[in-house]
């Protein structure tokens, strides 16, 4: 976390910021995680207006609703989130062990292969199912038994088409061990982040290989979808969060010049995520075959979860303290924070329609729908958009264009998500009660016409944000570099 | 060992992820593994087909 400063007797022999990051890669990476969010959030305003018949793309067969759908959510997985975590470890890693990662040739190698790996998923999911039934693409999957065709497979995010698979996972494996490299060559203490850091990168190879070979290759069925629902809820809890709340650990001490509040609430933190999220995937199945046993495990150790996350959010807002004032003056701060109320919330949320009864309410309607936006918009985009506002001005070496539209990207984002969520967990009650009335299908989906308009309208205001942050950081890498003067600048535009 | 590499690495990483795997993948993969796959007409009641 520090510069090695010519001069100062405690910093002398600390390495300095440019030989340990190098910034290039970090722009790279966050600059392709916005073209994904594009999109990705393109791709999910198609989808509403398909619900609300309005689709302009109607009639086009590789343009398809269901394509689409796909490559909105595994845009966002694996083109946004991951890109923009990668740009942020980046930074993070070798300025916290003092160490440069494994390799700079590595990490390029690294960035390009993921955008092959991103690219090539939206190509087989766009254009695998049209080639399903071509006599060249049976005779191959018979001669060489291939479980599935060319296009998306069945399993939640786990859609990437199978030829891909080993590709990716290579990938992962190459990431884990550019980062650990360094974090295996610091001495002393380990910092909360890196804790975090270094369980995200075991779990997401483990989990990648679980939910893209299991299901494919080995089981079937009830067993099949036991692991397909470890597979989507650890994508979440043991990909997602660790590397979200590792950044929190590190970017949020450092942008209130303050340490965490409580050590002691950081280890609950840590490891009462790492014992109880991994447990929970069969939540997503309840009243199926599963043995019930082991549905009310996955029960339990959700509601375990809210209580275990109710100390890390504590221990955010201890840490913020007498300094409350940040929140309403210092934006990074601003979306950190509201990403942790989003986050409590959510799990709130989950601790609930968990339970046997709310599922029999909500299970397929849109209150899902609402709680996985609020989780990965309201939380994780939010996070990352906070990092890129505090880490753009000073990769580029030069304030915001303007502050305003910084500002108008956290109203529009944080105002358009939260009504989007509001409304489809309004939906997903009214849908719910209408299947519980055994009325006919078609008057669910007319009665969800109302939410389903609503819920256009907050894409778009979540999307204009979008376009006023893209179009602030166009005209900001545009401006003439100052470097004198863009030091201070740069402090007071992201303060 | 709760703020080590190898306590990290091992038990939180690798340790938690593959109890929870055997808990909630294996049990039922071992306990179903038995049962013959049947296609969806195989499945269903039969009285909802008619």
């Amino acid at each position: 976390m520090t510069h090695g400063r010519a001069g100062d007797p405690s910093h002398r022999d600390l390495p300095a910021h440019a030989d340990l990051v190098d910034e290039r890669i970090v722009i790279s990476f966050f600059v392709a995680s916005l073209c994904f969010l594009t999109i990705s959030m393109l791709a999910g305003i198609l989808m509403a207006l398909q619900l609300v018949h309005w689709n302009p793309l109607r009639g086009i067969e590789l343009l398809s609703p269901g394509r689409w759908r796909m490559i909105h959510t595994n845009a966002i997985a694996y083109g946004f989130l991951a890109n923009a975590f990668l740009g942020a470890l980046h930074w993070a890693v070798p300025r916290l062990t003092f160490h440069k990662v494994a390799s700079r040739a590595l990490s390029w190698f690294i960035f390009y292969a993921w955008q092959v790996i991103v690219l090539a998923t939206a190509a087989g999911i766009v254009i695998g199912p049209s080639l399903q039934d071509q006599p060249w693409v049976m005779r191959l999957a018979k001669e060489w038994r291939l479980p599935m065709g060319l296009g998306a497979q069945g399993v939640e995010w786990g859609e990437t088409p199978f030829w891909i698979d080993p590709v990716a996972l290579l990938g992962l494996a190459l990431v884990a061990v550019n980062f650990m490299v360094p974090i295996a060559r610091s001495r002393g203490p380990m910092y909360v982040t890196l804790w975090y850091f270094m369980a995200a990168f075991v779990w997401t190879f483990l989990t990648y290989a679980m939910g893209n070979l299991l299901p494919e290759y080995a089981v079937a069925g009830t067993s099949a979808g036991a692991i397909g629902g470890l597979f989507i809820h650890d994508l979440v809890g043991l990909f997602v969060t660790p590397l979200g709340w590792g950044l929190m650990y590190y970017f949020v001490p450092i942008l209130l010049k303050k340490p965490i509040w409580s050590h002691g609430l950081s280890l609950v933190g840590f490891w009462g995520l790492a014992f109880f999220y991994p447990l929970q995937g069969i939540h997503h199945f309840l009243y199926t075959p599963i043995p019930m046993f082991l549905q009310y495990g996955a029960v339990i150790s959700t509601i375990a979860v809210e209580l275990v996350v109710a100390t890390v959010v504590i221990n955010f807002f201890g840490t913020l303290g007498s300094k409350g004032s940040e929140f309403f003056t210092n934006l990074p701060i601003r979306y950190f924070y509201t990403g942790m109320v989003f986050y409590f919330i959510t799990c709130f949320q989950c601790a609930l329609q968990v339970t046997l009864t709310f599922q029999k309410l909500i299970h397929f309607t849109d209150w899902v729908v609402g709680h996985a936006h609020l989780v990965m918009f309201g939380v994780f985009s939010l996070w990352l958009f906070g990092i890129m506002t505090y880490l753009f001005p000073r990769l580029l070496g030069r304030p915001w264009y303007s502050r305003k539209l910084c500002e108008y990207h956290y109203w529009l984002s944080a105002g358009g998500l939260f009504v989007m969520f509001i409304d489809l967990t309004l939906a997903g009650i009214f849908q719910g009660w209408y299947w519980a009335s055994l009325q006919p299908w078609d008057a669910s989906t007319e009665g969800s016409q109302p939410f389903w308009i609503t819920r256009v309208f907050a894409g778009l205001t979540m999307f204009a944000g979008l376009l006023c942050f893209l179009y602030n950081l166009w005209m900001t890498a545009r401006a003439a570099e100052s470097p004198a003067a863009s030091r201070a600048a740069v402090s007071a535009a992201t303060a | 060992m709760f703020e080590s590499k190898s306590g990290i690495f091992f038990i939180a990483g690798i340790g938690f992820f593959l109890l929870a795997f055997l808990g909630n993948g294996a049990v039922p993969m071992i306990m179903y593994k038995d049962r013959p796959e049947q296609t969806a007409e195989e499945l269903v009641n039969k009285r909802v087909l008619v």
